[in-house]
């Protein structure tokens, strides 16, 4: 698995140039300027974690594992409606459901292309904490 | 209201505290289903949950499964929220034992608006029951005065549950509806108090 560049790297800007919808997170944030800031804060925590174990869970082939932490983490990620991190954690999980793991750990490094486009964004999120302190 | 919160994923477990805080509602929340099962089949249980499917420990199938078993008047009302969006999805988990599906993201608006339907269902459930309660005491007198009631030949006493001899009125006043005026009828009037009248030298109403 490492032989290839690691995706986090590489990754280049989404084709639509938007990673999230700050609309959308603010409205189910209910308007809440610090509490969205709150939700950033946590997912930026979070899916480090989630990544962490979706690399153990392909490493231990284990196909269960792989797909229950897809499925958290587009779940969490959409309530920020970061589109193209829901459609990459759903081709992770759907490759392992059909318990292609080769595909499934492709699909991960996709993930995490995703994940590093949407963590500028998130920060800048999470700032306005501070900003609005 | 108390309102169960389950789901694995922090952010919407605090986004949902957070709304339904804003909207009067207390919250419990949990991270997996065997705490919500748990928390679910406590005597102070909630009366409304929201499950995620997809949790540690029992899912969120699994948990509604388990809460139709329970045998009470007053189940809660659960609300699936999850990201499995399929047709076949939504029947499974209505069909599961679900009162309710939404997928997420969640609109703030729909959510508040399926909170308002699950409360109107559970008032209508604990006026029902309270109801059959009410038919059911009912039905325990109706009972009472249709069994065998030992009562005295000579004085016409009954003897109530705790062996005690009671006026006849007086029991069925205590087991009943019933309440008495009191009179005297015709041949009562002739056999006591026409005599007793007589003998006192006063004229009864039937006498002139």
């Amino acid at each position: 698995m490492h032989d290839r560049p690691d995706p986090l790297l590489t990754a280049a800007p989404a084709p639509d140039g938007r990673v999230l919808d700050v609309g959308a997170a603010l409205a189910r944030a209910g308007g809440d300027v610090r509490l969205l800031a709150e939700l950033a804060n946590m997912f930026l925590e979070d899916s480090a974690g989630w990544l962490a174990d979706l690399a153990g869970a392909l490493q231990r082939g284990d196909v269960a594992g792989v797909r229950f932490t897809a499925h958290l983490l587009r779940g969490s990620a959409a309530n920020f409606g970061a589109q193209e991190v829901c459609r990459a954690g759903r081709a992770v999980e759907e490759r392992a459901r059909a318990g292609d793991l080769r595909g499934a750990a492709a699909a991960c490094g996709e993930l995490k292309a995703c994940l590093l486009r949407l963590r500028p964004a998130l920060l800048a999120l999470a700032g306005t904490e501070e900003g609005n302190a | 209201m108390k309102v169960l919160i389950a789901d694995d994923d922090r952010v919407i477990r605090r986004i949902l505290e957070a709304a339904l805080s804003e909207w009067g509602y207390a919250t419990v929340a949990v991270a997996d289903g065997r705490a919500a099962w748990e928390a679910l089949r406590a005597p102070d249980a909630p009366r409304f949950a929201i499950l995620d499917w997809l949790m540690p420990g029992l899912d969120g199938l699994e948990v509604c499964r388990r809460v139709r078993e329970l045998p009470t008047r007053l189940p809660p009302y659960l609300l699936l929220l999850t990201v499995r969006d399929s047709r076949p999805d939504i029947v499974a988990g209505l069909q599961g034992g679900a009162d309710d599906y939404m997928t997420k993201p969640f609109d703030h608006n729909e959510l508040q608006a399926r909170l308002q339907t699950g409360l109107r269902i559970l008032r209508l459930q604990e006026e029902l029951a309270a109801e059959l309660r009410r038919s059911q005491q009912a039905l325990e007198l109706v009972k009472q005065l249709q069994g065998l009631l030992p009562i005295c030949g000579y004085c016409k006493r009954i003897r109530d549950d705790h062996d005690a001899w009671q006026q006849l009125e007086d029991y069925i006043s205590a087991h009943s509806e019933a309440r008495f005026s009191h009179g005297v009828c015709p041949r009562c009037w002739e056999e006591h108090v026409g005599p007793e009248l007589r003998r006192l030298g006063a004229a009864g109403p039937d006498n002139g």
